[in-house]
């Protein structure tokens, strides 16, 4: 019995002495900056509890800095194509990019992840969110330790980031789909389905949205949606959903998969069950992975935007933010390499964000122009 | 002297008897379960009962009962391998890397690759358990960790995708050149080794005989250690083909490729009859069970649940065999006295 | 025969276990301060950022859930079973609370009303394994499954969203002007509280009594079942209490909040010396293991070591508590001569596992240049 108290306060003391020892560092940044023999990160300039959308306050870098690529999750060929258009940016701005993810869509892990990121003073995030919704503490507190966040792909709440880098209007990715199916369906119209990504995923979750409102238009009016499932970005998953609908749906003609691990899966899975012609699979796609569905007529067409853009893009603009070029306020414009100027604007339910562009078609007379 | 001898013969016969009606009995509970449940689904859902949906259902549980024949191998000796799921994503991984840069290899080569890899994995699960005398469960939740841990060191996060794997490499699940697809028939090979080598070799009943008493068992001659080593080095190797098949049938191999697997295979061999405590359990049982759980999931789907409810109905269900299955044995207990 | 007799005295002093001063070192927890210190050693070296109060204050609250599951699940193990529905129990009352709020329902009222269900379905878990006798693992994997698949129903693809501050205080405040986050505080009341229960009660004792032989306990006439029934309906309190704090740390509800963190709980229990078999452990033990999970975890995460293998430190670790403490046993007893047979096979063993790692890097080499 004796023993036990002693390890309780061995334990208090040990703990103590640690936080001790550690409220003595914070103290001092200037002896840690020179202890690093050079500044490798931006002093935090100030603690001030975070404000909505808080700009970030960064006092000029005295070195290379430091951003980071924060996925929904490693592996995905997607996001593995927006990095190496962030490491094309970072070649060209002279700053070094870290590619870290959570090795699952989960937000958990990614909140962890960024922490983690936070506690090394990092000089910016660019962060594709599982949650847009759980980030957003994590963001706050990353913009107040004055490290600017953008998000890419995937939105963060509103107040969790400076400003979002959005690949197309949300619109138009839905509308685009939608027409897509119709299109596939042929002129009599049919049943369709859509397999989604994680049923938490904000920017799958808008675009559904967006179709359920299209397909309230005369011109889609033969087209029924049986059923949205979700294959949580896992492509075993997947494709058991999909042989599902088959099952469920005897009828369907259309699966519409806003997600690229989604629609790989589901056209492997039409490919397998000798489905093809009798049901089509569209959604969003990487041309690599389609390219024989578009070709055997699984999957004759599918849209994305360039990834490779998106993850160039989301540097130069940390990049601006890091080095004070624009504050992240509406009618801020940055340059950002090759793409051009892009100008900060104010969406009521996006918040601040820059749009990229629109989406692209791709079919088997232009599928084997792109390779990635 | 005669007479005693006799008697006791016949008592032992009558009490092997009622042990193997017994069993029988488990069975034919599981069976009229779902018998009863197929009835239901039918009802709600004609398109349950046909070809096309039993060769799905078949093709979902093939690998789940080859994993759940192992794991019950485990589970008997009173032990238990969390490490399965872990062990078949590392071997999924090593594997599709190694088919996608030797695209010419022969797919034999391949499947010998991933029941070598899944033996090393496993027989690290055995020494531990045996040499270390480190408790299964911890041993296998510490190497469930472990392996998964090494499926992102080695393969640095990248996955491998469909377009990467060479054709015949796909066929090795899918081709039907006996009408059924061939993991199918892998499966159904699985089995008849397994229930051969459970009930028909002295290893087999030696491996009955730890689970029931581990301490009796070497004064019966039982070398303990070597049956428990072994049964988690059959674990991993029966991982090691599961892999190759996950890999082949669903064309990649991620980072979480299987993740949470290992609670599936304990699953379907509980409620297929096979006791936790070990020393009980039989390969028609296991099989039962893995088909019972690919019949709820399926069932689930086709009679429009929810998907959101599926999971729910999934665990109750089980639940729910697991209880009556212990009310019908509490009464077959009343009855026997 | 007479035997000779010999004063009593003499024998208590002759035949007393001999106590060194080092045999109180040897006690588990000291081997886990002792690899704390190790770590904050090596992990100070290693990089600036991990003596940061704020660092560390940030990073402690990723493990108050786990630590909160954790304090009952030192119970259930010390009385031989298990719960492995603890991280879905977690899920479904965050998800009931989600619910409710959703639907407009007070904050505080949906929280109450998530304690009662997570208590519920601790109680569930109680009666089917107490009253109905089923085995403890095969109870809480259906309630792991049942009670996740709750949690989806209840909220589906919807998030439950907008908690007031004086709701989020709970998961993301500090508590008054110092850097400790209230979860963290919660978590140490809590701890000390089962702690007194565990190592000052009766029932804390019957705890033990039953982890050690189950059948004599119950033959001299305590509880036993419904002693089990409160410490499942315990766990599934904490659970539920795990899950209001993560809600408000997060701000946001999903359906798949915690999923797989009972395997973290466990490990971290058994790492803190609770012996899987039952009848022992300490809640300091507990309480240590967690402190040196979460300092592992934080600092592997400043070296930018992906989380997935991170947890190949911990499943070592895990292994190799037990292992090596085993091992040096066997090493103090019998000194049996070298056993060739047995020397052979290791080194046949040693030989397959060097076999098997130069495969795993030489094909790993190929997958690295493709990239």
């Amino acid at each position: 019995m004796k023993n036990r108290s002693l390890f309780v306060l061995l334990t208090i003391v040990v703990a103590l002495s640690m936080l001790l020892s550690a409220c003595g560092k914070v103290e001092s940044p200037a002896t840690e900056v020179a202890e690093l023999g050079g500044a490798t990160e931006a002093p935090a300039a100030t603690e001030a509890p975070a404000a909505t959308a808080a700009p970030a306050t960064a006092a000029p870098a005295a070195g290379p800095m430091t951003f980071v690529l924060v996925p929904k999750n490693l592996g995905n060929p997607y996001f593995d194509t927006s990095n190496k258009g962030a490491q094309e940016a970072a070649k060209e701005l002279g700053v070094t990019v870290l590619y870290q993810g959570p090795a699952n869509a989960d937000a958990t892990e990614q909140i962890q992840l960024i922490n983690s990121l936070i506690a090394q003073k990092v000089n910016g995030l660019a962060i594709s969110a599982d949650d847009s919704d759980a980030l957003v503490p994590t963001g706050k507190e990353a913009m107040a330790a004055g490290i600017p966040v953008v998000s890419f792909d995937s939105a963060i709440g509103k107040d969790g980031r400076n400003f979002h880098i959005n690949q197309a209007v949300l619109h138009d990715i839905g509308a685009i789909e939608i027409k897509m199916a119709s299109d596939l369906a042929g002129p009599d119209g049919g049943e369709i389905a859509i397999l989604s990504a994680t049923s938490t995923a904000p920017n799958q979750n808008a675009w559904i949205e967006v179709m359920k409102e299209e397909l309230k238009k005369p011109e889609y009016a033969k087209l029924k949606l049986d059923e949205v499932v979700y294959g949580d970005d896992d492509d075993t998953k997947s494709y058991n959903e999909a042989q599902a609908l088959f099952t469920k749906y005897p009828n369907l003609k259309v699966i519409i998969a806003p997600t690229t691990v989604g629609i790989a899966a589901s056209a492997r899975a039409v490919t397998d069950g000798k489905l093809i012609g009798k049901v089509f699979v569209t959604g969003l796609g990487t041309p690599n992975q389609m390219r024989e569905y578009v070709k055997n007529g699984a999957a004759p067409q599918f849209a994305l935007w360039n990834p490779l853009d998106l993850g160039y893009l989301s540097v130069y603009a940390l990049n601006a933010l890091a080095t004070g070029q624009i504050k992240g306020v509406e009618g801020d414009t940055f340059k950002a390499g090759r793409l051009g100027e892009y100008t900060i604007k104010m969406d009521p339910d996006l918040g601040l964000n820059v749009l990229y562009g629109s989406p692209f078609v791709y079919k088997a007379d232009n599928i084997d122009n792109f390779n990635w | 002297m005669q007479n005693s001898t006799s008697a006791t013969q016949s008592v032992r016969s009558s009490l092997s008897n009622l042990l193997w009606s017994l069993v029988r009995f488990r069975e034919a509970g599981i069976s009229i379960f779902i018998l009863i449940l197929v009835f239901v689904v039918t009802l709600r859902a004609p398109s349950f009962l046909t070809t096309d949906n039993f060769n799905d259902i078949l093709l979902n549980i093939s690998i789940l009962a080859i994993m759940a024949l192992a794991q019950t191998m485990v589970i008997i000796t009173h032990g238990i391998d969390l490490s399965v799921s872990s062990m078949i994503g590392l071997v999924a991984m090593m594997v599709a890397f190694v088919v996608k840069q030797n695209p010419e290899m022969p797919v034999i080569f391949a499947v010998l690759l991933g029941m070598a890899l899944g033996s090393v994995l496993g027989s690290f699960n055995g020494l531990i358990i045996t040499r270390g005398n480190v408790p299964p469960i911890i041993a296998t939740l510490g190497t469930l960790s472990i392996y998964r841990g090494l499926v992102f060191f080695y393969s640095q996060g990248t996955w491998i995708n469909s377009f990467e794997l060479p054709k015949n490499f796909k066929m090795l699940s899918k081709g039907t050149p006996l009408g059924l697809p061939n993991m199918v028939i892998i499966a159904i090979l699985v089995a008849i080794v397994v229930y051969y080598f459970l009930n028909h070799t002295r290893t087999g009943r030696d491996i009955y005989a730890v689970g029931t008493n581990p301490d009796a068992a070497p004064f019966a001659g039982i070398r303990k250690e070597r049956i428990i080593f072994l049964v988690y080095l059959l674990s991993g190797l029966l991982a090691g083909l599961a892999a190759v098949l996950w890999v082949s049938r669903f064309e990649s191999a991620q980072t979480n490729t299987a993740a949470g697997f290992e609670l599936q295979t304990v699953a379907a061999s509980v409620v297929g009859g096979v006791s936790i405590s070990g020393g009980v359990g039989t390969v028609p049982g296991v099989l039962l069970g893995a088909l019972l759980l690919g019949i709820i999931q399926n069932s689930l789907t086709l009679i429009r649940i929810s998907p959101f409810w599926q999971l729910a109905a999934q665990g109750l269900l089980i639940l729910i065999a697991v209880i009556s299955d212990k009310w019908i044995l509490s009464r077959v207990e009343r009855t026997k006295k | 025969m007479s035997a000779h007799i010999v004063p009593e005295s003499k024998l208590i002093n002759e035949y007393a276990p001999k106590r060194s001063f080092l045999s109180i070192f040897q006690r588990w927890e000291w081997m886990l301060v002792g690899l704390i210190l190790v770590d904050v050693f090596i992990n100070t070296r290693l990089t600036p950022y991990f003596m940061d109060a704020r660092n560390l204050s940030r990073a402690s609250s990723d493990f108050m859930e786990i630590g909160l599951m954790m304090l009952p699940m030192v119970f259930i193990i010390i009385t031989g079973n298990i719960d492995l529905s603890v991280a879905s129990n977690m899920g479904m009352s965050a998800s009931f609370m989600g619910l409710l709020h959703n639907m407009g329902v007070n904050i505080w009222v949906a929280a109450g009303a998530a304690l009662l269900l997570g208590t519920l379905g601790g109680m569930l878990n109680g009666y089917l394994i107490s009253k109905v006798k089923l085995p403890a693992l095969v109870v809480t994997l259906g309630t792991y499954a049942f009670y996740r698949g709750l949690a989806y129903g209840f909220l589906g693809d919807q998030a439950a969203r907008g908690y007031p501050e004086a709701f989020t205080y709970f998961g993301q405040g500090k508590v008054f002007q110092t850097l400790v986050p209230f979860s963290v505080a919660l978590f140490l009341f809590m701890a000390v509280i089962f702690g007194l229960v565990l190592h000052r009660t009766t029932f804390g004792r019957y705890l033990y009594s039953i982890g050690n032989n189950e059948n004599a306990t119950n033959y001299s006439g305590i509880p036993v079942a419904k002693i089990k029934f409160v410490i499942y309906m315990l766990s599934g309190f904490m659970a539920s209490l795990a899950g209001l704090i993560l809600a408000a740390r997060f701000g946001s509800t999903r359906p798949d909040n915690g999923t797989g963190l009972e395997l973290a709980v466990i490990t971290a229990a058994v790492l803190g010396g609770v012996d899987i078999n039952g009848g022992k452990g300490s809640m300091s033990g507990a309480a240590l293991s967690l402190l040196l999970i979460g300092l592992m975890r934080f600092g592997m995460g400043l070296k930018n070591i992906q989380g997935q293998v991170q947890g190949i430190a911990i499943g070592l670790l895990l292994i190799f508590s037990i292992l090596i403490p085993s091992f040096i046993r066997s090493l103090s007893t019998v000194r049996k001569t070298i056993n060739w047979r047995s020397a052979l096979s290791t080194f046949i063993f040693l030989l397959i596992f060097v076999l098997f790692f130069v495969f795993f890097f030489w094909s790993r080499a190929a997958v690295i240049a493709s990239v």
